[in-house]
C-alpha cells in the first residue's frame, strides 16, 4: 500500500516540474537585447538633449524587442509625461515597478503624475499592522525572493547534514541556523506564492483616453455608471470580447470599453 | 405695555388624555398684548411616552410677521395607574416647544391654527390675537462704515452706536460675533471696554455708546453686513398697561409699579462693494493692503568677520496683521543669515488698528571688508493709490574686519534652516551603459530553479540512510554476517575465477566449495564448515530448503570434493560446468534463505 502511495507522490511531483518547465517564458534573444540595448542608449541621449520625441521613438523601438527590464520602462514612462501623454506614462511606470517594487524613484515619479490626474481613486485605508505587512512584502522582487528561499532551502538540510556528523559543541548552533533557516523560509512563502499568483492572475489597467465611460454591463445600452478619465487604475477582473470588468481601489465596479485602458 | 409672565391659555386647550390616548398636546402664550421689540412665548407641550427626538414640532400658521428664535425642553414623569384591581406604571415624556416672538411693527396678528400630528394622533389647538402697540424704543441702534467700498483685505471701521433711552440697562452685544461677521470679514473690536460719552444730536447733549469693530472684507463682489442685535433690559415706571389679570396687583406691590423687560434692538444691515486687487502682485506680495512703513537698523556698524551683528526689521501697517510675512532681505552673499525671531503687537490709533512685526536677523560676515548692504522691502497694495508699493529702508553700511575662523567663531549660532522645495518635477531618466535584460523571466518558471531544492535533501536523506544502517550492523553480528554473505561470496568466487585462469584445479575447486559452504553458512549464521553432507542437509532442511536446493548443494560439494582430492575434470568445459552448478545452486540458496 505503501509502495503504491509513494510512487503517486512521485508522479505528482513529476508532473508538477513538467508544468513549471511548460511555463518557461520565451524571453527576448540575446540579439535582440543587444539592439533594445542600442536603442535605449541613444533614447537616453535623445532625452538628454530634451528631444523627447525622438527618445520616445527609441524607447518604444527597444520595448517592441520584447524586452521587459524596468529602466527601459521608466526613461519611456518619463518621457511620454514629457510628451504630455500621463496615461501612457503611468502605465509604463506602473509596468516599471511590477518588475522592480523597490525603486524609489518608480514610486516617486508615479506618485507624481498620480497627483496630476483628474481622477483620485485612493486605495483603501490601511492600518499600522497592514502597512508593515506590505512593506515586507513589496522589499523584494519575485526573483529575489525565489533566490533567497533556494537559499534558505539549502542552508536549513546543509545544516542538518552537518549536524548528522558535528560534536555536541556545534550541535546547538547548527540546529539555530536550521531553526531560523526554517521560519525565515515559511515567513517568505506566503508572500512569494501571493506574489507568483498575483503575476499569474492578477491583471491592472490604466486608462489612456482623456475620459472613458464606465458602464453597468458589457455594452454601451447599459447604464452609464461613472465617467474615468486619464491615468486611473483598475483591477481587471475579465475580459468580455471588446470589453473588460474592471474593479476600482475603492471597490466601485463596471465595464469599460478594451480599447480605452492599456494592460500593465 | 404687558408686565411680568402671564400664562393665558388659549382658546382651546387640550382636554388630557383620552384614556389609551399615548399623545396629549396643548398650546399656551405667555402675552397678547405686547410692545413692539417685546420678545413674549409660545409654548406647545406635547405629553407622551416618546423622547423629543421622535417628536415632530407643531406646525404653527402666522409667524411670518415676527422674529421667531425655536427651543425645545423635555421632563420626564412616572404615571401609575389602578383599573380593575390592576396597577400598571408607564414613563411620560413632557416636553415643551417653545417659539420666542419678537414683533417689530404694531397690529393685531393672529397666530395660528396651532396644530400637532404624531403618528395616529392630531389635534387642532385652534388661534390666538396678538395684539402689538407701538413702543418707543428704549435703545437705539445706529450701524455706520467708514467707507461703502473698498479693496480686499483693506481696513474699514464698523461703528454701532447705542442710544440708550432713560429706563435702559443691562445692554449686551450678542458673545458670537464670529458667525455675524466672521464669515465675510476678519475683525477686531478696538476697545476691550465700551464707554459712555456725550455727543450732539440734533443740538441736544445725548449719551451715547460707541461699538468700534474693525473689518478686512476678505471676498469681492457685493457684500451685506448683517444687523447685529443689541439685548438690553428695560426698566418702566407708571406706564404699564394693564392686562386685567389678577396678577397686576401682586406686580405692582413687589415691583412698586415699575417692571423689568428683555428686550432687543436690530442693528440694520449695511451692504458695502469689495473690489479685487487689480493687476498682477509682485512676486513677494503676501496680501498686506493699507498704509505701510518699514524700518531697519543693526546693532553695530563695525566687526571682526565671523561675529554676529543684529539686523531688526520693523514693518508698520493698518492692513490685516497675519499678512505681514518676512521682508526681502538685500543680497547678504557674504554673510551668513539664520532665521529671524519674530514678535507682533498692535495698537490702536485714533480709529485704526496698526500692527507692528519686528524680525530680528543674526547676521555672520564671512570675509573682512566694507559693505553697503541695499535696502530691506516688504511689497504691499496702497488702496489709496490704487496700486502695488513697496516700503523700504535705508541702506545699511558695514565695516568688516579680520575675524576669527567662522567655524571656530565663538557667537555662531547653529540654528539651522529647513530645506524647502521651491518646485517640484518628475526624477530623472536612469542613465549607464549596463545592458538591458529580461526582468520578466521568472525563474519559478525555469525547471533547472525546481532542481536546486533537491540536491541537499537527497544527500541528507543518503547520509541520513547510511549511517542508520552502518549503526545497526554495527550491533547486531548475526545480522551483519547475513548482510555481508554477498560481499563474502563475491570475493569467494572472485579468488575461484582466479584459480581457473591459472588452471590450478585443486584451487579452483577449493574456492568453489568454500563460496557455497561459506554463504551457506553467513546466510544461516551456523558454521557449515566440518559439517557432513547429511548434518548439513539436516541444517537445511531446518530451514525450509527445498528438496532440489538440498540434492544441488550435495552434488556440487561432491563435484568440489572429487576436484580437489579425486583427480576430478581437467578441462577447462568440466570447469565451467562445474562453475555454473554452483552459481545455479547459489541463486536457489539465495531465493530461498
Amino acid at each position: 500500500m505503501g509502495r503504491f502511495i509513494g510512487k503517486s507522490i512521485v508522479l505528482r511531483v513529476a508532473a508538477l516540474l513538467l508544468a513549471l518547465a511548460s511555463l518557461t517564458s520565451a524571453s527576448a534573444s540575446p540579439e535582440a537585447l543587444k539592439r533594445a540595448t542600442k536603442d535605449y542608449q541613444q533614447a537616453n541621449a535623445a532625452y538628454e538633449k530634451t528631444d523627447f520625441a525622438k527618445a520616445g521613438d527609441l524607447y518604444r523601438r527597444a520595448i517592441d524587442e520584447g524586452v521587459a527590464d524596468s529602466r527601459l520602462y521608466f526613461n519611456y514612462a518619463n518621457c511620454l509625461f514629457r510628451l504630455n501623454q500621463p496615461g501612457m506614462a503611468i502605465l509604463y511606470y506602473e509596468k516599471a515597478r511590477k518588475l522592480d517594487p523597490n525603486d524609489e524613484d518608480v514610486a516617486y515619479n508615479l506618485r507624481f503624475v498620480n497627483a496630476q490626474i483628474i481622477d483620485k481613486n485612493p486605495a483603501p485605508e490601511s492600518n499600522a499592522l497592514t502597512k508593515a505587512l506590505s512593506f515586507a512584502h513589496s522589499a523584494f522582487s519575485i526573483n529575489e525572493g525565489l533566490w533567497i528561499s533556494a537559499g534558505l532551502f539549502s542552508l536549513l538540510f546543509l545544516a542538518a547534514i552537518l549536524t548528522l556528523f558535528a560534536g555536541p559543541a556545534f550541535r546547538g548552533a547548527l540546529i539555530a541556523a536550521m531553526v531560523l533557516a526554517g521560519l525565515a523560509l515559511l515567513a517568505l512563502t506566503p508572500s512569494l506564492a501571493f506574489k507568483i499568483k498575483e503575476q499569474e492572475t492578477l491583471q491592472y489597467g490604466i486608462v489612456l483616453k482623456p475620459a472613458a465611460e464606465m458602464f453597468s454591463g458589457p455594452g454601451e445600452t447599459f447604464q452609464v455608471l461613472t465617467q474615468v478619465h486619464e491615468g486611473t487604475k483598475f483591477e481587471i477582473v475579465e475580459t468580455r470580447g471588446d470589453w473588460v470588468s474592471v474593479k476600482l481601489a475603492n471597490g466601485k465596479g463596471g465595464f469599460v470599453r478594451l480599447a480605452d485602458l492599456g494592460k500593465v | 405695555m404687558v408686565k411680568g409672565f402671564h400664562w393665558i391659555c388659549l382658546a382651546v386647550l387640550a382636554v388630557c388624555c383620552v384614556a389609551r390616548a399615548e399623545v396629549a398636546a396643548e398650546a399656551s402664550i405667555s402675552s397678547t398684548q405686547v410692545g413692539t421689540g417685546e420678545p413674549f412665548q409660545l409654548t406647545i407641550q406635547v405629553t407622551s411616552d416618546d423622547k423629543s427626538e421622535s417628536l415632530p414640532w407643531p406646525q404653527v400658521d402666522g409667524l411670518e410677521k415676527f422674529t421667531v428664535a425655536k427651543s425645545t425642553g423635555t421632563t420626564q414623569s412616572s404615571q401609575t395607574t389602578i383599573m380593575n384591581g390592576k396597577i400598571s406604571n408607564r414613563n411620560l415624556y413632557v416636553t415643551n416647544f417653545i417659539y420666542t416672538l419678537t414683533a417689530q411693527k404694531p397690529g393685531t396678528f393672529q397666530i395660528g391654527p396651532i396644530r400637532y400630528a404624531y403618528k395616529t394622533y392630531e389635534k387642532n389647538m385652534g388661534s390666538a390675537n396678538v395684539t402689538v402697540v407701538k413702543q418707543e424704543a428704549g435703545l437705539t441702534s445706529q450701524p455706520s462704515l467708514s467707507k461703502k467700498s473698498a479693496f480686499i483685505g483693506e481696513q474699514l471701521l464698523y461703528n454701532l452706536r447705542i442710544i440708550p433711552a432713560q429706563g435702559v440697562q443691562q445692554i449686551n452685544l450678542p458673545q458670537d460675533l464670529q458667525k455675524l461677521i466672521g464669515e465675510k470679514f476678519w475683525f477686531q473690536r478696538l476697545d476691550k471696554n465700551v464707554e459712555a460719552k456725550v455727543v450732539k444730536i440734533n443740538g441736544e447733549n445725548v449719551r451715547v455708546f460707541d461699538v468700534r469693530i474693525v473689518l478686512f472684507p476678505l471676498l469681492p463682489g457685493k457684500v451685506e453686513l448683517s444687523g447685529i442685535p443689541v439685548d438690553y433690559q428695560q426698566v418702566s415706571r407708571n406706564q404699564r398697561r394693564r392686562t386685567g389679570s389678577v396678577f397686576d396687583m401682586f406686580d405692582d406691590q413687589f415691583f412698586n409699579g415699575a417692571s423689568v423687560v428683555n428686550m432687543t434692538a436690530m442693528a440694520s444691515p449695511i451692504s458695502m462693494e469689495v473690489s479685487p486687487l487689480p493687476g498682477e502682485a509682485p512676486a513677494d506680495f503676501t496680501g498686506s493692503v493699507g498704509e505701510y512703513s518699514l524700518t531697519a537698523n543693526i546693532d553695530k556698524t563695525s566687526l571682526a568677520s565671523g561675529d554676529a551683528l543684529t539686523l531688526t526689521v520693523t514693518i508698520r501697517g493698518d492692513g490685516e496683521p497675519k499678512t505681514i510675512t518676512k521682508p526681502k532681505l538685500p543680497d547678504l552673499g557674504q554673510f551668513e543669515v539664520f532665521d529671524p525671531e519674530v514678535s507682533t503687537g498692535s495698537a490702536v490709533q485714533g480709529s485704526t488698528l496698526v500692527t507692528t512685526k519686528t524680525f530680528k536677523y543674526v547676521v555672520v560676515p564671512h570675509r573682512k571688508g566694507d559693505y553697503s548692504l541695499g535696502p530691506v522691502a516688504f511689497s504691499y497694495f496702497d488702496p489709496a493709490k490704487r496700486a502695488y508699493a513697496e516700503a523700504k529702508s535705508q541702506p545699511l553700511t558695514i565695516s568688516v574686519t579680520e575675524g576669527k575662523e567662522i567655524s571656530a567663531s565663538p557667537n555662531r549660532i547653529m540654528s539651522q534652516r529647513e530645506i524647502t522645495d521651491i518646485g517640484s518635477d518628475i526624477r530623472h531618466i536612469k542613465g549607464g551603459s549596463a545592458p538591458l535584460r529580461s526582468e520578466d523571466d521568472f525563474l519559478y518558471k525555469h525547471f533547472w530553479y525546481w532542481l536546486l531544492f533537491s540536491p541537499t535533501p537527497v544527500a541528507f536523506a543518503m547520509i541520513f540512510l547510511v549511517r542508520s544502517r552502518g549503526r545497526k550492523l554495527a550491533g547486531d553480528a548475526t545480522l551483519k554476517r547475513k548482510t555481508l554473505a554477498g560481499a563474502q561470496l563475491k570475493r569467494r568466487l572472485k579468488e575461484a575465477n582466479e584459480a581457473l585462469k591459472q588452471r590450478n584445479a585443486r584451487e579452483f575447486y577449493k574456492a568453489l566449495s568454500q563460496a557455497v559452504v561459506g554463504f551457506a553458512s553467513d546466510k544461516l549464521n551456523v558454521e557449515f564448515r566440518g559439517l557432513t553432507v547429511d548434518d548439513a542437509k539436516a541444517q537445511l532442511r531446518k530451514r525450509g530448503i527445498s528438496e532440489a536446493s538440498m540434492t544441488e548443494y550435495e552434488k556440487v560439494l561432491q563435484m568440489c570434493d572429487f576436484g580437489q582430492f579425486g583427480g576430478g575434470a581437467r578441462d577447462e568445459k568440466a570447469w565451467k560446468e562445474s562453475l555454473d552448478a554452483a552459481d545455479n545452486l547459489l541463486r536457489m540458496l539465495d531465493r530461498e534463505l
